[in-house]
C-alpha cells in the first residue's frame, strides 16, 4: 500500500464522518422529540415510542438498511442510496438517544419536582431552570458514548455501495492484495476517529456517577 | 489451657506507616502475651484500626518489626527491606483470625461453606470435608447458631452475622485473634451477643487484640487498655487504671464522651435507644 | 415493479420453509459466538488485573475492538487470513470476527462486576489466609459471574443482531437468505418486513427465556 492509497483511505474517511454527523444530528434530533414526548405526551405516546424503540432496537441495523432500500421504492419514494444509509441509521440510532433522553428524565428523582414546585414554580420553569439542566447532566455520558456507535454503523452503509471507509479498504484490499496494510490503516482511522469520543465519555461517567446522591 | 510460662505472644517495634503523606503510625512499642486480651481505644484517625491491620499486614508496613511467637513476620529483614513471598505471607495470615466491622462474610455461601471454605482449601491447615464439617459445626455450636448452618449470610441480622464471622476465623485455628471494631455496625441490641462470644473466647484463653468503643467490655475482659493518639501509645495500663484514672488531658476528654453517656443511662433516658446493662 | 402497495404476503408464506436453515444457521452463530466470547472475555478480565505487558495488551485489545465496527474486523478475517495461509470457512471466520468483538464487550462487563464487589470481600479472604489467586478463585470471581449474568444476557441479545453481517461474506443465514430471495424476485420489501419480524420474535423469546434464568439462578445480595 503506498501513499495514493492511504490519501484515498483518508478521503473516504471525511465521507465517513460527514454521514456519521449528519446521522448524528438527525438521530438527536428525533430521539430528544420522541424522548420527552414519551415522558409528557401521556400513556398513549408512550407506548407508541416503546413501541418503535423496541422495533428498531430487536432488528439488525444491516436489516433495517435494506428495510429502508427497498421500503421506500415500495412506497413510491425513490431517493438515493446514501439518503437512505441517513435514513436507516438515524432511525436506529434515534431509537439508543430516546432511550438515554428517557433514562435521564426518568431518574430524575421527585423531591426535585416538589421542592420547585413548593417553592411557587410554575410547572414549565420548574422544567426549565430545575429539571432540565440536571436531565442534561445526567444524559451527556450515556449520549456521548452513543457517537463512536453511530460512526461504526456508517461502515454498513458500504454494503449498499456506498462509498465511505470501509468500501475503500474493501477495494484496495482486493486490488493490491495488501490485507493487513490496508485494513490495518481503516483499523487506525476508526480508531483514531471514535477513541476520544470513549475516553471522553468514561471520564464523564466517572465524574457523573453517583449524581443524585 | 496452656501452661506454658507467658511468652510475648506478639512484640512490635517502632512501627511507622504511612499511607501517602499521612503519617499515621508514629513508633509503636507494644508486647502482648500470651492469653492476653489487649484493647485499643481512641478517636478516629488516632491508627488503632491500621495497627491492628499491621498486626497480618493487611496494611504492608514500611518500617519497625512485628515478631509472633519470637519470629519476625512479614519482612525478611528488620529494615524492612524486602518481603517475604506470598505464599509465606498468605500462611502467616492464617494463624492469625481478623473479624470485621462489616463482617465480610461470602454472600454465595451458606454459613456452613463460609466456615470450612479456610479449612478446607487453604495450605497450612487443608482439612478433609467430613473433618472440617464436625468441625464447623462445634464452633457454630459455640457461638450458638448450630441451627443456622444452612442458611445463607443476607438471611441473618448483624449480630449472627458477626457470630459466624467470628466462628469462621476460629475455624482456622488461629493462635491471635484480632476484632476490629466489630459491634460498632450493631444495632445496640445486637451488640451484647457478640461481646458474649468474645468474653468467652477470652475466658479460654486467646489472645485477643481488641479495637472497640465498648468500654465496659474493656473492663470486664481486657488485662490491658492502650490508648491511642495521634498515631502514638499515649497511655497504657490496666482497664481500671487507664479507664477510671486517665493522665493525659486528651485521654481524659475523650473519656468524657462516655462519661455522658453514663450519665445519661443513670438519669434513665435512653437515647436512640443506647442502653448499657 | 411492484403495482401500487400491494403487500405480497403470500410471497413470504410460500418461503418460510427456505427460513427454518436460515435461522438455524443463525441460530448456531450466535450459540457458538456467545461461548466463544464470553470464555474470551473471561480471560481479558482476568489478564487486566495483572500488570505489565499482559495488562496492556489486554486493554489495547478492547480499546481497539471497542472502536473499530464489526463489518471491518469481518471483512479483515476474510480477506486478510487467506493471505496468511489460514483457509477458514466463512462460517468460521464470521463466527471467530463476532467473538473477538463480543469478547471484548463480555470483558467489559466483568471488570465492573469485579470491581464492584468490595474490596471487604477480599481482605475476609486475605485475613484467612488465602492468597490473591485464592481470593479471586473462591471468593470474587464467582460473586462478580453471578453478578454479570443480566448484563451478558444483554449483550447476547445485541449478538444475534450482529450476526446478520456475516451475510456479507455469504453465510447464508437469515439476512443473506432473504437477500438471495428479494434478488430473484420483486418482492424485496417482503422479503425484510418478514426477516424483520422474525428477528423480533426470536430476540423476544431470547429476552424471555434470559429474564427466567436470571430468576433462578438469584443474585445473592
Amino acid at each position: 500500500m503506498n501513499y495514493t492509497d492511504l490519501l484515498y483511505l483518508f478521503d473516504a474517511a471525511s465521507k465517513t464522518m460527514m454521514m456519521a454527523i449528519i446521522a448524528i444530528v438527525m438521530s438527536t434530533f428525533v430521539g430528544v422529540i420522541g424522548g420527552v414526548a414519551s415522558v409528557l405526551g401521556g400513556r398513549l405516546v408512550e407506548m407508541l415510542v416503546l413501541a418503535a424503540v423496541y422495533i428498531l432496537r430487536g432488528i439488525p441495523i444491516l436489516v433495517q438498511l435494506f428495510l429502508v432500500y427497498f421500503g421506500l421504492p415500495f412506497f413510491g419514494f425513490r431517493v438515493s442510496p446514501y439518503t437512505v444509509a441517513i435514513i436507516a441509521i438515524s432511525l436506529h440510532m434515534g431509537a439508543l438517544v430516546v432511550e438515554v433522553v428517557r433514562g435521564a428524565l426518568v431518574a430524575l428523582p421527585k423531591q426535585q419536582s416538589e421542592s420547585g414546585l413548593a417553592l411557587g414554580m410554575t410547572p414549565l420553569m420548574l422544567m426549565i431552570e430545575v429539571l432540565a439542566p440536571q436531565a442534561l447532566r445526567a444524559a451527556l455520558p450515556p449520549y456521548v458514548s452513543l457517537i463512536p456507535i453511530t460512526i461504526k454503523a456508517t461502515s454498513l452503509a458500504s454494503v449498499i455501495s456506498i462509498w465511505e471507509l470501509t468500501l475503500a479498504s474493501k477495494e484496495i484490499a482486493n486490488q493490491t492484495l495488501a490485507t493487513f496494510e490496508v485494513f490495518g490503516a481503516a483499523f487506525a482511522i476508526y480508531f483514531v476517529i471514535c477513541f476520544p469520543f470513549t475516553w471522553f465519555g468514561r471520564r464523564l461517567e466517572q465524574r457523573y456517577t453517583g449524581y443524585w446522591q | 489451657m496452656d501452661l506454658l510460662p507467658p511468652e510475648k505472644a506478639i512484640s512490635v517495634k517502632n512501627l511507622h506507616k504511612s499511607f501517602g503523606d499521612l503519617h499515621v503510625l508514629k513508633g509503636i512499642d507494644l508486647d502482648i502475651h500470651r492469653g492476653e486480651v489487649v484493647v485499643l481505644i481512641g478517636s478516629s484517625g488516632s491508627g488503632k484500626t491500621t495497627l491492628l491491620r499491621c498486626l497480618n499486614f493487611l496494611a504492608e508496613y514500611e518500617q519497625g518489626q512485628i515478631h509472633i511467637d519470637e519470629k519476625l513476620m512479614w519482612y525478611r529483614d528488620v529494615e524492612c527491606l524486602q518481603k517475604r513471598p506470598i505464599k509465606k505471607i498468605a500462611h502467616d495470615r492464617a494463624a492469625i483470625g481478623m473479624v470485621f466491622q462489616s463482617f465480610n462474610l461470602f454472600p454465595h455461601r451458606t454459613v456452613l461453606e463460609n466456615i470450612i471454605l479456610g479449612p478446607t482449601k487453604i495450605k497450612p491447615i487443608r482439612v478433609p470435608k467430613p473433618e472440617a464439617t464436625e468441625e464447623a459445626l462445634a464452633l457454630l455450636d459455640r457461638v450458638g447458631l448450630l441451627e443456622k448452618a444452612d442458611a445463607y449470610p443476607n438471611t441473618l441480622s448483624g449480630g449472627q452475622q458477626q457470630r459466624v464471622a467470628i466462628a469462621r476465623a476460629l475455624a482456622m485455628g488461629p493462635k491471635v485473634m484480632l476484632f476490629d471494631e466489630v459491634t460498632s455496625a450493631l444495632d445496640p441490641e445486637l451488640v451484647g451477643e457478640v461481646l458474649n462470644v468474645m468474653r468467652q473466647l477470652a475466658r479460654d484463653g486467646m489472645t485477643m487484640v481488641v479495637v472497640t468503643h465498648e468500654i465496659h467490655f474493656a473492663l470486664d475482659a481486657a488485662d490491658k487498655v492502650l490508648y491511642l493518639d495521634q498515631g502514638k501509645i499515649a497511655e497504657q495500663g490496666p482497664p481500671e487504671q487507664v479507664l477510671f484514672s486517665p493522665q493525659s488531658s486528651h485521654l481524659k476528654d475523650f473519656l468524657k464522651r462516655f462519661e455522658e453517656m453514663t450519665l445519661l443511662n443513670q438519669r434513665g433516658t435512653s437515647t436512640g435507644g443506647q442502653t448499657r446493662t | 415493479m411492484n403495482s401500487h402497495l400491494r403487500f405480497d404476503l403470500n410471497y413470504i408464506l410460500r418461503h418460510l420453509p427456505d427460513f427454518v436453515p436460515a435461522i438455524s444457521m443463525a441460530l448456531q452463530i450466535l450459540a457458538l459466538a456467545s461461548v466463544i466470547a464470553m470464555i474470551w472475555g473471561t480471560i481479558l478480565a482476568l489478564a487486566r488485573l495483572g500488570r505489565g505487558p499482559i495488562y496492556w495488551a489486554a486493554t489495547g485489545y478492547i480499546e481497539l475492538f471497542r472502536n473499530t465496527p464489526l463489518l471491518v474486523q469481518i471483512y479483515f478475517a476474510f480477506f486478510g487470513l487467506p493471505v496468511f495461509g489460514i483457509f477458514l470457512s466463512s462460517f468460521t471466520t464470521g463466527v471467530l470476527a463476532i467473538a473477538a468483538q463480543h469478547g471484548a464487550f463480555f470483558a467489559e462487563i466483568l471488570r465492573g462486576t469485579i470491581q464492584s464487589i468490595q474490596t471487604q470481600q477480599r481482605e475476609a479472604g486475605l485475613a484467612l489466609g488465602m492468597m490473591p489467586n485464592q481470593t479471586m478463585r473462591y471468593v470474587i470471581l464467582p460473586q462478580a459471574l453471578r453478578n454479570a449474568i443480566p448484563a451478558s444476557g444483554n449483550q447476547v441479545v445485541l449478538l444475534l443482531q450482529d450476526t446478520a453481517l456475516v451475510s456479507t461474506i455469504g453465510v447464508y443465514e437469515i439476512t443473506k437468505t432473504a437477500h438471495s430471495l428479494a434478488e430473484r424476485s420483486a418482492a424485496s420489501f417482503e422479503m425484510f418486513v418478514a426477516i424483520g419480524v422474525i428477528y423480533l420474535i426470536i430476540s423476544g423469546l431470547m429476552s424471555v427465556i434470559l429474564r427466567g434464568i436470571e430468576g433462578t439462578c438469584r443474585v445473592v445480595r
